[in-house]
């Protein structure tokens, strides 16, 4: 028996050397029933606003922050809300809605209550905000109030993250914190009795001081106050603060805060918290959606306020480091970016394999809805090296980063999918530096400024 | 257009004219070294320490700016001398303010500045046990001549260490350093530009007759020694 299939005989379809009289005119062809819903249907995105102040300055903390002034807040504010206009009147930000949002800083409570209810109203109002949209707002053990608390749940925020950093008071003592464990502890409890459910604390290992008993004890106390997520960070010692002049027991070797770090992550894994960006732990269902969501599902971000950043058009930027040039910029009607990146398709890949893998699993299939590509054959290579350092899993359904090993190293796994471009490139610092990038195919000379505004240092 | 984006050309070395000729502009310099930059001596310093031996007794850096280096290691080394040459009077000022300052807070280093000509070092022949110099070598008038007076006051059991940014530093890198420097950013671009390259530096060690010195890559920078040095972690 003989068996044919011929393929060039479709009036549509002819094969080299017979000419095709179809006039191609639309692509992709196999069309499915669409409707007005789904050509509409706005797409979702994120929020990020910065406030730069904080009530108290610790010695240790090395971002810029303003101490809270009363004039300088009140035209702050009045910027912000300028910015927030200026984005939610351009078509763009209209066509989509505004699904997570998260408020940083400094310290976003050292604002007032009326403050923040006005600011969070204000941009409420003026963005398209989905009901139940997931926003997280950063605080501290010291500046939350019952009432700040309430004005928050009013508006709409759900997930609250404290910087505790440690319940040991020789160690809050020795960052410059204030050092009373009981009032760190009652600040959760007033959270909880005022109505959160999904509290975040920051916790920090390597403190001067710090040994892997005192460690232990502040993941204990955190897991019993029953808070819902526990992050944990370094302490790096910058400059500014001389452990001599302070007298400051040494901070821990590296390989004790190794150690702290695997010590935490297996802890609390224990006590029924899963893994979450290398170094942060939720109890099932509370995971920080803004960072997973933002990152794995590509979701763009409008940047509000000084050094801000964002993911908007086929761009990431950040906004101006300086508060008086950003309060300046904003009044004068102007968005206040300031540098970033243009975001090719093929890099837009790349960064969401690079921030994907950051959310400690990425999915084949979500990956494949978004960009149309499967992951795992695009970067076979790459997988199978990290597979090999045991950094990653693989599956049919993506790869999960491993833990502890994979979450200690997550940042080296992250920067696998660098492309050979932007490899042993640095990540922002939130300073403008564009003085000195030519964006000219020819070199341009340096131009000298007038001397009156030169100021410097060799390194 | 993106892609071409790159930092200001740095292919050709590009000499500053006339380098530290505001004294205000020097003592901003000094301020912006001391409050956020002292980060970028604790690796020349280690070096410096490592190299000392036992019996040692002078300590010589050729272009010290405003004294910052050589008063921390004279700190660190009460025992020995350490003597800096300066041939730009603003920064020999601001250095001796430092000094005064140093003296005042009761300083235990034993340090002297003294104003000469780079091309010709006011020392004996072989009277330094160390001969280090930090972040000058680019401001240096002439370069060989000054590398020969770093092997001629150097004892022959001592070693010379000069470390200098490297114009040809990796990219990435000096966009790392330029969002640290902030306001310094001209300042700091200006002298990566009269930087010398790792080929540029060996130039200038041959046409010194000082072929067999080594140059060395690091970072940002080029350490130049006269002989093999044990790297120095951060």
């Amino acid at each position: 028996m003989s068996i044919t299939t011929t393929t060039t005989s479709m009036p549509f379809w002819k094969e080299y050397p017979e000419r095709d009289s179809e006039w191609v005119r639309q692509y992709p062809t196999k069309h499915v029933p669409v409707n007005e819903d789904e050509v509409f249907t706005r797409k979702p995105m994120g929020v990020y606003v910065h406030i730069p102040f904080c009530n108290r300055l610790c010695f240790s903390c090395p971002y810029i922050k303003h101490q809270t002034d009363r004039d300088l807040t009140r035209t702050y504010l009045d910027a912000l809300k300028a910015e927030i206009t200026n984005y939610a009147e351009r078509p763009y930000i209209q066509d989509h809605v505004i699904t997570l949002g998260y408020i940083g800083g400094g310290t976003p409570t050292a604002l007032t209550a009326p403050q923040l209810d006005d600011l969070l109203g204000h941009m409420f109002s003026s963005f398209d905000v989905e009901e139940g949209a997931d926003f997280s707002i950063e605080t501290t053990p010291v500046d939350i109030t019952e009432r700040k608390a309430t004005v928050l749940l009013e508006r709409g925020i759900r997930r609250i993250s404290l910087g505790v950093q440690t319940f040991v008071p020789e160690e809050l003592k020795n960052i410059g914190r204030p050092n009373d464990p009981e009032m760190l502890k009652e600040s959760i409890r007033l959270l909880r009795r005022c109505g959160f459910e999904n509290i975040n604390i920051d916790l920090m290992h390597g403190i001067n001081g710090q040994t892997m008993e005192s460690w232990e004890h502040s993941l204990d106390v955190a897991i019993d106050l029953g808070v819902t997520c526990i992050s944990f960070y370094t302490y790096m010692e910058f400059a500014q603060v001389s452990t001599k002049r302070r007298k400051l027991p040494p901070v821990p070797e590296k390989a004790v805060v190794d150690d702290m770090f695997l010590f935490a992550a297996e802890k609390l894994l224990k006590n029924g918290f899963l893994g979450y960006y290398g170094d942060c732990f939720a109890k099932p269902g509370y995971q920080p959606k803004y960072g997973e969501t933002s990152w794995s599902e590509d979701i763009p971000i409008i940047p509000l306020g000084p050094t801000a950043t964002g993911h908007l058009r086929d761009h990431w930027y950040f906004n101006e480091p300086d508060i008086g040039r950003y309060i300046q910029t904003v009044m004068e009607g102007r968005l206040p970016i300031s540098m970033g990146k243009h975001i090719t398709k093929a890099e837009s890949i790349r960064r969401s394999m690079v921030l994907g893998v950051k959310a400690g699993r990425v999915d084949r299939e979500r990956f494949r809805r978004i960009h149309g590509v499967d992951f795992m054959e695009m970067f076979r290579a790459e997988i199978d090296d990290l597979v090999a350092k045991e950094l990653v899993t693989a599956d049919d359904n993506g790869i999960e980063v491993t833990g502890p090993k994979g979450w200690y190293y997550l940042d080296n796994i992250s920067k696998a999918f660098y492309s050979p471009e932007y490899r042993r490139y640095p990540q922002h610092l939130g300073a403008d530096i564009s003085n000195f990038i030519s964006r000219q195919p020819i070199p341009l000379q340096l131009t000298t400024r007038p001397k009156d505004e030169e100021a410097g240092c060799d390194h | 257009m993106t892609t071409e984006t790159r930092l200001l050309n740095l292919s050709e070395r590009v000499p500053q004219a006339a380098p530290h000729d505001d004294i205000d502009q020097v003592r901003f310099y000094d301020l912006g070294m001391r409050r956020s930059a002292l980060m970028a001596y604790k690796r020349p310093s280690d070096r410096i320490l490592a190299n000392v031996r036992a019996g040692m007794t002078d300590l010589v850096e050729v272009g010290f700016n405003t004294g910052l280096l050589s008063l921390h290691v004279a700190g660190k080394l009460p025992d020995l001398a350490v003597s800096g040459v300066e041939e730009n009077q603003n920064l020999v000022d601001v250095a001796e303010d430092n000094l005064t300052l140093a003296v005042w807070a009761n300083s235990a280093g034993d340090v002297e500045f003294e104003m000469a000509k780079l091309n010709r070092l006011p020392f004996p022949d072989d009277s330094a046990d160390i001969v280090f110099s930090f972040s000058s070598l680019h401001r240096w008038r002439r370069p060989v001549e000054t590398l020969k007076e770093c092997a001629r006051i150097c004892k022959p059991d001592g070693v010379v260490i000069i470390e200098d940014m490297n114009r040809h530093a990796e990219e990435g890198h000096i966009t790392f350093i330029l969002q640290f420097v902030k306001e310094g950013g001209d300042e700091f671009m200006r002298s990566l530009q009269a930087a010398y390259t790792r080929d540029e530096a060996a130039g200038l060690l041959r046409e010194a007759g000082l072929a067999d010195w080594q140059v060395v890559e690091e970072d940002l920078g080029l350490v130049i020694s006269s002989r093999p040095l044990e790297p120095v972690s951060m």
